[in-house]
């Protein structure tokens, strides 16, 4: 087992282009740490860099205790499993499971020993004979893994393993690779740009975008306090919601709302609220009540998420992250808006909803910066 | 463990073949005018028309040499003259010829194999300086024809002092540019992915070319040997410059000629002699046809 501590490492490809800027992240040993970003985040050759398929161009990268900028891949004692896995199509599984070992001169029995071991593990027993090309798409996923897991690595790295995969066999394969490592608990780095794996999948993610880290912490941590605009946007589907208001003596007035907020700095501020943070209210609720022009209605089963505006200040912003709008200005003078309910509480579209911020739902950013502002 | 063993992934999804709906259909046969495809009307006769010259040939083998000057052309002989063969192996130097020919031709593809893909190898997937600059400067020489180089390179070999000699007809092929063209681009084709993960397990450069690249372009080098193959046995004009006087050094092609006198033409024993040199391609066509025609299809360039 072996930590990966990235320091300031890199990478400028010509042109130049900056793909991972001074990223400075450590993973502890036998962590499973998500790599999510939009694509071109670099999180892909943040990975390939640990690995040893990308150079560094500064900083370092360390495996264990050993700087590894100047090792070949060979050497790292590291696995991958590529997004399209790679398997070699002119090679039966066993052969593919094997050939890491055969390259390293494994003995013999050694190599069978630990080809079975991992073919059982995995349930790949029934398929040694076959080429890649008769495998469905998860039985390949399994054969990619187990070449990854047989040589028994330091560092485990997987590129995007689930995305060819359709969504049954992606939720089923999640919960395996969840599993695997409970059980084998080798130091693990997944790149995804499914925010929804990294939240279910991680002990901590760590969100890029355009080379820059932007946050580490646990899922739920991200999830509840985004560090910047862009977090918030991009962790949790449907993002959470952004208002422009103007911030007086801890009070935030969004359109006509004005809202309590202990703490918040004077000036303009962008508020954001989880779509689950609105709650539907009665007309005789006392505190903050936005109303929302109910345009859409998307029932989903277990929930209800419903599409509106509500009046808000003008200039509302329309950030983009991984081409999900975060906050749309419909209208001059409106916001829309996302709220996630119960499906007993289904409003109809064109109608006017009554919703209230939760308490501790409300989060304060900078509308220059985007930074989340912690309430003082 | 068990989680992971059971569910096997193929129960998730139905054989979209076996939808209910469908399940019982009978797909109903296509009408057609004609018990065949139209187009061929068209490629029959063409094909008739590509095969005469090769079965006028067959016939000529087997006539008499009174025959083969009769008029009007005489399309079956009474008797078929097999003795033409043994005549061509006896009282020629046939079978040192075909050896010759052999020992070049399966030089010559066999270097071809092994250094265009060390080549190919290198300016698909190293970088070094200048490869995009080598790399056109080589494809460049495809565009001048053995006619402008054939005195330069007939004077480089004379200077190894190769000349009458079988190394004369070796050594300019040992490899040949399209060869490198070829195999660059199918090399391009290959996922990186591939090797990148070879090397992840282990493998050196030339572990991942004897491994994993060589065995996924057998299409690829099988489509180079069948036209360096064809290329090397059909050639005439550059045995015919090189080899002078040495008649031990004379291949199938240059062995050919020696029938066609300025006075007079033995034509069933050119035939027969033609047939005899055309065995090896006629069973390379029948067991490679698929590698011609790739090779035709990517080439384009030189014939």
């Amino acid at each position: 087992m072996a930590r990966v501590a990235f320091d300031e490492a890199t990478k400028v490809y010509p042109g130049p282009v900056v793909a991972l800027d001074h990223l400075t992240l450590d993973v502890a040993d036998g962590e499973f740490l998500i790599l999510v970003g939009p694509s071109g985040c670099g999180k892909s050759t943040a990975l390939r860099m640990v690995a040893g398929l990308e150079r560094i161009s500064d900083g370092t990268i360390a495996i264990g205790d050993r700087v590894v900028n100047d090792v070949p891949p060979k050497d790292r004692d590291i696995a991958m499993v590529f997004q399209n896995y790679a398997l070699y199509p002119h090679m039966t599984v066993e052969k593919n499971l094997g050939f890491g070992l055969r390259r390293r001169r494994a003995p013999r029995e050694e190599v069978r020993r630990r080809v079975d071991e991992v073919s059982r593990m995995l349930g790949l027993g029934d398929l040694l004979r076959r080429r890649p090309g008769q495998l469905s798409g998860g039985q390949r996923q399994r054969v990619a893994m187990g070449r990854a897991l047989v040589r028994e690595p330091e560092v485990f790295l997987l590129d995007e393993p689930l995305s060819n995969l359709d969504a049954k066999l992606r939720v089923q394969m999640r919960s395996e690779l969840k599993r695997l490592h409970d059980r084998i608990g080798v130091t693990t780095i997944y790149v995804t740009h499914d925010q929804v794996e990294a939240i279910t999948l991680g002990e901590r993610i760590a969100v890029l975008s355009d080379g820059v880290l932007q946050q580490v912490g646990r899922p739920q941590e991200v999830y509840d306090h985004p560090a910047n605009v862009f977090v918030a946007g991009f962790i949790g589907s449907p993002p959470m919601n952004l208002l422009a208001g103007t911030a007086l003596d801890g009070h935030i007035t969004v359109g006509e709302v004005e809202l309590q907020l202990a703490g918040a700095p004077d000036g303009e501020v962008l508020v954001g609220v989880r779509p689950e943070g609105l709650r539907p209210v009665g007309s005789e609720h006392g505190g903050p009540v936005f109303e929302v022009c109910v345009d859409v209605v998307e029932p989903l089963g277990d929930e209800v998420l419903v599409h509106g505006s509500v009046a808000a200040a003008d200039g509302a912003p329309a950030t983009e992250a991984d081409g999900v709008i975060l906050a749309a200005e419909t209208e001059s003078g409106r916001a829309s808006v996302i709220v996630r309910l119960p499906p007993e509480d289904r409003p109809a579209a064109g109608s006017l909803l009554r919703v209230t911020p939760a308490p501790n739902a409300l989060r304060l950013f900078d509308p220059e910066s985007g930074r989340a502002i912690s309430p003082t | 463990m068990s989680a992971v063993t059971e569910a096997p992934v193929e129960l998730a999804r139905p054989d979209p073949r076996s939808l209910p709906g469908e399940t019982g259909m009978v797909e109903r046969p296509r009408r057609r005018l004609l018990p065949f495809d139209p187009w061929h009307l068209f490629l029959l006769p063409l094909a008739a028309v590509m095969l005469l010259p090769l079965l006028w040939m067959v016939v000529t083998s087997l006539e008499t040499e009174a025959q083969t000057f009769h008029f009007p052309p005489i399309l079956w002989p009474g008797t078929p003259q097999f003795g033409n063969y043994l005549d061509v192996l006896q009282d020629s130097a046939f079978t040192r010829w075909f050896w010759n020919t052999t020992v070049v031709t399966v030089t010559v593809v066999a270097s071809n194999l092994v250094l265009c893909t060390l080549a190919a190898y290198a300016f698909a997937r190293i970088r070094f300086l200048g490869r995009a600059f080598i790399y056109f400067v080589i494809l460049a020489t495809l565009m001048v024809p053995l006619q402008v180089v054939l005195i330069p390179t007939f004077l480089l070999v004379k200077d190894l002092g190769l000349l009458d000699r079988l190394g004369a007809l070796v050594v300019p092929n040992l490899v040949n540019v399209f060869g490198i063209f070829l195999l660059t681009q199918f090399f391009r084709t290959l996922p990186i992915d591939l090797e990148e993960a070879a090397r992840i397990d282990g493998a050196s450069r030339l572990s991942i070319l004897l491994r994993i690249v060589v065995p996924l372009s057998l299409p690829a080098l099988a489509t180079l040997a069948v036209i360096q193959f064809l290329w090397t046995w059909n050639d005439f004009l550059w045995p015919l410059v090189t080899i002078l006087t040495n008649q031990d050094a004379f291949t199938l092609q240059l062995g050919l000629a020696t029938f066609q006198g300025s006075h007079q033409t033995q034509w069933h024993l050119v035939a027969a002699a033609n047939l005899m040199s055309m065995v090896p391609m006629i069973v390379l066509f029948l067991l490679a046809q698929r590698y011609f025609v790739r090779g035709i299809a990517t080439q384009g360039l030189k014939g």
